[in-house]
């Protein structure tokens, strides 16, 4: 954060001076340095940016599981140079936007820069900084101090030739540059050959002519020759060769020949070493994913195998020369994702010679990067956390932050969680501290369309730059769902595939804004592995800035839709695979229940599933008389069009009427009232009494009404929903995928769990005029415990209290029955 | 992500979004020639790679010695001109070079542009509407399928107004 600005004021029209929301662009800018460019480049090495480069390369020391930190690499490399036969070809991997070739450029000039150079000294510095203990910054002045300046070979994957021009190429330009310090006169084939073409120029004409005739055959004159045999063109090699033939009658040998391994074996014997000019050789391959990618599709047409050659002379020459390839991914997965058979097992036999234990992921703190690279003016935002409501809310968002990412921040960077607020909530807002996280922690794969992560903030940055920093006290935060519209596909081709499908079957272009936000979320949690540990809730809705109720229901929503899937085991959702959505399961469901309405038979039905599911079951009511398992009241569900005095009266027939049938019925009923509209709500308010009475006047029979308060249709259309899953035949379960039946079906039960806590929370409590006064007067609103005095009532001439502790099936109170009456064993 | 238009193209390469900043336009065949003056509705700087090449060649050579590979190298050296101005760069007639080397290696130089080739600066291409010889159906497909080919509408000025908006 830097200081000095001044917040914003406005005398409004009244003459009173308010102070006004500052807007984003007020007090956010971003950091000019070339430093955070997207697109640096190796090269850059010998351009003017490179001091500035090199001094603002920030290396870290710690790094996530399975990743070296930038400190760590560079330790490597120096190793490379130590006495022993340490290794000395590597690769570095990182995805765009990572600072790979910046990393690339603070190497070039640690190792190629003189100690007294402030090039030099700026890497050292920022190395220092990172690498915190004293051995460590140490072991590095050391090595400096005991190495000469190193030559710095640049080879560049983006450059469309072959590897022994692009080698010999480099070494050039590499020994031009030092020319002026370093002087060398390196015997490559192509100073006897640009000698030998340069001869035959300033010669006759006649052999001009001669020489001219000759090339013409490969499309060539001498001039052109010239120009390519200059910029160390190989294939001009062989030509060189047979024009001096053709000319001299005899072959040469040009210097060392095109042979790569010859190469760098020479500058290894020749240039490094005591009394030789310089400490070591250092070759940086930038680029080396495209340069693997080319390479592979053209390894028929090429003969020989020239990475293998470059890589036996770096073999060769340890202790003296090292190679570090910067890719974007790993080299094996670039051919492998291009080849197959011979032609792979050839590329991959070259590749070999970079072992695997050397292939490093390279870490990087972008929070760090983001950090330096947006700056906030420090007074505005002083005044802004002044706003209790804002402040309230830049907490809230950096404690559930680093919750969610504790792994990362506490384990791995061991970070506290004032320092995470320093450099990630407030260094980086207004990118919301998840949106942070979540850049710095997800691996963005590499496509033929990468986006920068330095895009992307630039982007949104200028999307928010004109509003208030807060609306209401909530941050103008740049959301982690915005990640998903701009890195796409990027986020990992399934979940990004899953995702796409998921926003199909929501609708499309017509999804609403809160279930598109929720389905961006999941992508985010799913692509960036974040860990949920039983608040996936609240990830979702910190994600989505969404609050909690909100992304419940639409995560619900989507769920019974079969947009996602529920799992009820870990409690939290999930996208199904695409093409394979629940959405046929609701499809053929919106079928059968096509002009169905809740009766008396689908209630019914779908009650025989509820009470398999353990819900609705029969009520065990406690009475002093005997065993509450023999006392049971069953519970109902009764809509509107189905509560009458008949169905009432035929009810309490069916259910509590005990005959000579030797079937045990329930002792009372416990009737829910299901009002699917307002009105059905109004008119059980009015007449569920009347009809109750009507039903039964003047007789107690232990009947309790729950009388809703409002309606509650959710719970009447799930009840239809499960009736109709119910109707699915075998048939239709394997056309719609059986998983996904279950995962429909199971959501719909727990909808209906959850509804039936709702409707209990939200139900006033009626019974027959005859137990009214006493219900009323022990104030009795749960139905448990009012059935239990409903029964005392109802059943007042009822049996005397007898072995109560037992359930009238029991062997022992048959046995104890037994003996009193004389039947049974003494 | 479909197709951009000639000024949405001409943003996207001349910003930081892209690690590959190379985009082709397409145009009639009756535009062919007036780049420059189209050029400037885009505000992105224009060169002919013909002309830069013809300019560059001494007197008296007989072979011009086209190479996909020279070709890539001619577009950097231009992209690296700061005579020409512009954080993008519209370069026109690389049809014409390209017509003259072999039809596998004009595979190379498209593949090699899409996936490899990181420009200084954005770097726009234009070629003449259904060249398909120059540039191949399936090529084309990819470079519309990531956003970095446009077409240029016959009533087209350049202002951003034209095309599809």
């Amino acid at each position: 954060m830097s200081g000095g600005a001044v917040m914003a004021e406005n005398n409004d029209l009244r003459g009173v001076t308010s102070q006004m929301t500052p807007m984003i662009q007020d007090f956010v800018g971003t950091s000019s340095g070339a430093e955070f460019r997207n697109d640096v480049q190796l090269a850059q090495y010998r351009s003017n940016h490179n001091l500035e480069l090199a001094r603002d390369f920030i290396f870290t020391r710690k790094a996530a599981p399975g990743r070296k930190s930038s400190i760590d690499l560079l330790k490597y490399l120096n190793e490379a140079f130590m006495p022993g036969s340490p290794p000395n070809r590597f690769v570095f991997i990182a995805t765009y936007g990572h600072g790979k070739s910046h990393f690339a450029v603070a190497l070039a000039n640690y190792f190629g820069k003189a100690e007294e150079t402030p090039e030099f000294k700026g890497v050292l510095e920022r190395v220092n900084h990172a690498a915190e203990s004293a051995p460590l910054i140490g072991f590095f002045e050391a090595f400096k101090r005991n190495h000469k300046p190193f030559l710095i070979i640049i080879l560049r994957g983006d450059e469309p030739s072959d590897l022994q021009t692009k080698f010999f190429r480099a070494v050039e330009e590499a020994l031009q540059f030092d020319s002026l310090t370093t002087p060398v006169h390196a015997p490559f084939w192509y100073s006897d050959a640009q000698r030998f073409v340069e001869s035959i120029l300033s010669d006759s004409r006649e052999r001009q002519d001669k020489a001219n005739a000759f090339l013409g055959k490969f499309d060539l004159d001498l001039a052109l020759l010239l120009e390519r045999v200059a910029k160390q063109d190989a294939s001009t090699y062989e030509i060189t060769r047979e024009l001096y033939l053709h000319l001299n009658l005899f072959l040469p040998d040009f210097g060392t020949g095109v042979g790569l391994k010859e190469g760098v074996e020479w500058l290894g014997n020749n240039l490094v070493g005591e009394n030789k000019p310089y400490g070591g050789v250092l070759i940086l391959f930038d680029e080396f994913s495209s340069f693997v990618w080319d390479y592979s599709l053209q390894i028929r047409h090429r003969p020989g195998a020239p990475l293998q050659d470059l890589l036996n002379g770096v073999e060769s020459a340890r202790g003296k020369v090292a190679f570090a390839a910067l890719a974007q991914r790993d080299p094996e997965l670039v051919a492998k994702s291009l080849l197959g058979g011979d032609s792979l097992q050839s590329v991959l036999t070259q590749l070999n010679r970079l072992p695997m234990p050397q292939h490093y992921q390279l870490h990087s703190s972008l929070e760090e990067v983001l950090d330096a690279y947006l700056t906030q003016d420090c007074d505005t935002w002083d005044a802004l956390m002044t706003h209790p409501q804002f402040r309230n809310a830049i907490g809230r968002a950096n404690d559930l932050t680093f919750d969610i990412f504790t792994s990362r921040y506490q384990d791995v960077l061991e970070w506290d969680i004032e320092h995470f607020q320093e450099i990630v909530t407030e260094g980086c807002f207004p990118l919301h501290p998840s949106t942070t996280a979540l850049l710095s922690s997800v691996e963005l794969e590499a496509t033929n369309n990468p986006r920068s992560v330095l895009g992307f903030v630039h982007g949104q940055l200028e999307l928010v730059s004109k509003k208030e920093a807060h609306y209401e006290g909530r941050p103008t935060w740049i959301l982690p769902i915005s990640l998903v519209d701009y890195f796409r596909e990027m986020l990992g081709e399934k979940p990004w595939g899953d995702f796409c499908d998921a926003l199909s079957q929501a609708g499309g272009p017509d999804t609403s804004q809160g279930q598109a936000s929720v389905l961006k979320a999941m992508l985010l949690q799913v692509s960036g592995r974040v860990p949920t540990r039983g608040a996936y809730v609240q990830v979702i809705a910190n994600f989505a800035g969404l609050d909690i109720e909100r992304t419940k229901e639409e995560l619900q929503a989507l769920a019974t839709s079969g947009v996602i899937r529920f799992d009820s085991v870990n409690r939290l959702y999930t996208f199904w695979p695409a093409g394979k959505g629940a959405n046929k399961v609701d499809q053929l469901l919106s079928e059968k229940l096509r002009n169905k309405n809740l009766n008396d038979q689908i209630i019914d039905s779908a009650m025989k599933s509820l009470r398999q599911e353990s819900l609705l079951n029969n009520i065990s009511v406690a009475v002093p008389w005997g065993h509450p398992e023999d006392w049971q009241a069953e519970q109902l569900l009764m809509s509107r069009q189905v509560f009458t005095e008949e169905s009432l009266q035929a009810k309490a027939v069916s259910k509590m009427t005990w005959g000579t049938d030797g079937i045990e019925r329930s002792r009372g009923l416990l009737v829910w009232l299901l009002a699917e509209t307002p009105e059905d709500a109004a008119w059980f308010r009015e007449n569920a009494d009347i009809v109750l009475s009507g039903a039964f006047p003047s007789q107690k029979v232990p009947i309790i009404l729950m009388r809703p308060e409002a309606a509650e249709p959710e719970f009447a259309r799930q009840l239809l929903r499960l009736w109709g899953l119910d109707q699915f035949t075998n048939s239709d379960r394997a056309e719609v995928g059986d998983q996904q039946y279950e995962a429909v079906r199971q959501l719909t039960i727990e909808s209906l769990r959850s509804g039936q806590r709702h409707l209990k929370e939200n139900a006033e409590l009626s019974v027959a005029a005859p137990f009214k006064a006493r219900v009323h007067a022990l104030h009795l609103s749960d139905p448990e415990a009012a059935m239990s005095e409903v029964f005392k009532m109802a059943y007042s001439d009822g049996p005397m209290r007898w072995f109560t502790q037992y359930k009238l099936s029991s062997t022992r109170f048959r046995n104890s029955t037994a003996r009193v009456a004389g039947y049974g064993p003494r | 992500m479909g197709e951009a238009t000639p000024k949405s193209l001409a943003t996207l390469l001349a910003g930081q979004d892209l690690s590959r900043r190379t985009g082709i336009l397409e145009l009639p065949v009756k535009s062919l020639g007036l780049e420059g003056d189209f050029a400037v509705g885009l505000n992105v700087g224009h060169g002919d790679i013909c002309r830069w090449k013809v300019d560059r060649v001494q007197a008296g050579r007989t072979r011009i010695g086209l190479r996909w590979d020279g070709i890539v190298s001619d577009l950097e050296s231009i992209t690296a001109d700061l005579s020409i101005p512009g954080y993008c760069i519209w370069i026109s007639n690389v049809d014409v070079l390209l017509a003259g080397i072999p039809h596998s290696d004009r595979s190379r130089f498209w593949e090699f542009m899409r996936i490899a080739f990181r420009p200084p600066r954005g770097l726009l291409l234009s070629m003449p509407e259904k060249a398909t010889h120059i540039l191949s159906s399936e090529e084309r497909a990819l470079w519309l399928e990531y956003g970095r080919l446009s077409i240029w509408k016959s009533d087209e000025r350049g202002s951003g107004n034209g095309g599809k908006q």
